[in-house]
């Protein structure tokens, strides 16, 4: 069975922090990422820009796949790119593409399917904008690809 | 000397987590490209290999079989990385001559078990 559990983690940076505040909707956290990177915060912030453009990436991808029908392609996207939303934890990503996956497999070209990629694309904006808002990155590639 | 780990893998955030993850206690070398891969092995031996299995061009268990054809690395350790945890997918891999299989997203801690049993199996025998 696939890695879930979670473990306690001394988070030592500030901006980690911000995104823990239970007012706040937890888009992602980083704790797992901290404990593979050792606490090396150069890894992790050099992870973080990955991720953005894997993320981004991934969700244009699945929109050319949406467009030209194409399961496979959905398929694959997906299967690459959710052992790496575990380590960063972003739950609501996750959930998303499962829901995708799901209509997919089951090869239900609906306006439910359309729907669940217009959420999966907002809550990557989400993600991304708290991201580079919380590490300060200026991003302006991000791409509107509908 | 720090013994040598060879990652391949096509998604990079999870070459650079095994970098990150590994690299303390070991010289890490990646490649996101199975093809690059072998041809890097044409004149290097990592003492261990841990390869993705769902890669363009080149997949993991072509990579395998070839690592497997060649002297050099005919007996160097290969633990083989993927998403999928069924036992067809498993075995597959043991056929082919994987050491190990570990599923994505792996624990961190089991990967250094994993990684310890394979580049000191006679040490990590007596431990126990």
């Amino acid at each position: 069975m696939a890695y879930q559990e979670k473990e306690p983690f001394k988070i030592t940076i500030m901006q980690f922090l911000k995104n823990t505040d239970q007012s706040l909707e937890k888009l992602y956290d980083l704790t797992m990422v901290t404990k593979m990177c050792r606490g090396n915060q150069d890894h992790i912030l050099k992870l973080v820009e990955v991720f953005i453009t894997q993320i981004s990436q991934s969700v244009e991808q699945i929109w050319v796949g949406y467009n030209e029908r194409d399961l496979v392609r959905i398929e694959n996207v997906i299967h690459k790119i959710k052992p790496t939303l575990t380590y960063f934890d972003t739950d609501k990503i996750k959930l998303e593409l499962l829901l995708i996956e799901a209509l997919v497999a089951n090869e239900l070209w609906t306006i439910e399917l359309k729907e669940k990629i217009a959420s999966l694309d907002a809550v990557v904006k989400r993600t991304v904008d708290k991201m580079e808002e919380d590490f300060c990155i200026n991003n302006n590639n991000n791409n509107n690809n509908k | 000397m720090k013994k040598k780990i060879m990652v391949v893998d096509d998604e990079i955030s999870i070459c650079l987590l095994l970098e990150s993850f590994l690299s303390k206690d070991y010289d890490v070398v990646t490649f996101q490209d199975g093809q690059a891969a072998l041809i890097w092995l044409e004149e290097n031996l990592p003492d261990l290999i841990i390869s993705d299995i769902q890669m363009p061009n080149v997949d993991g268990y072509e990579f395998l079989i070839k690592v497997r054809e060649r002297g050099f690395t005919k007996h160097t350790p290969v633990v083989m990385l993927s998403a999928k945890s069924e036992s067809k997918e498993r075995i597959k891999c043991y056929q082919l001559g994987g050491q190990d299989y570990l599923t994505k997203p792996f624990n961190p801690e089991e990967l250094e078990e994993l990684v310890k049993k394979n580049l000191f199996p006679i040490h990590y025998s007596l431990t126990w």
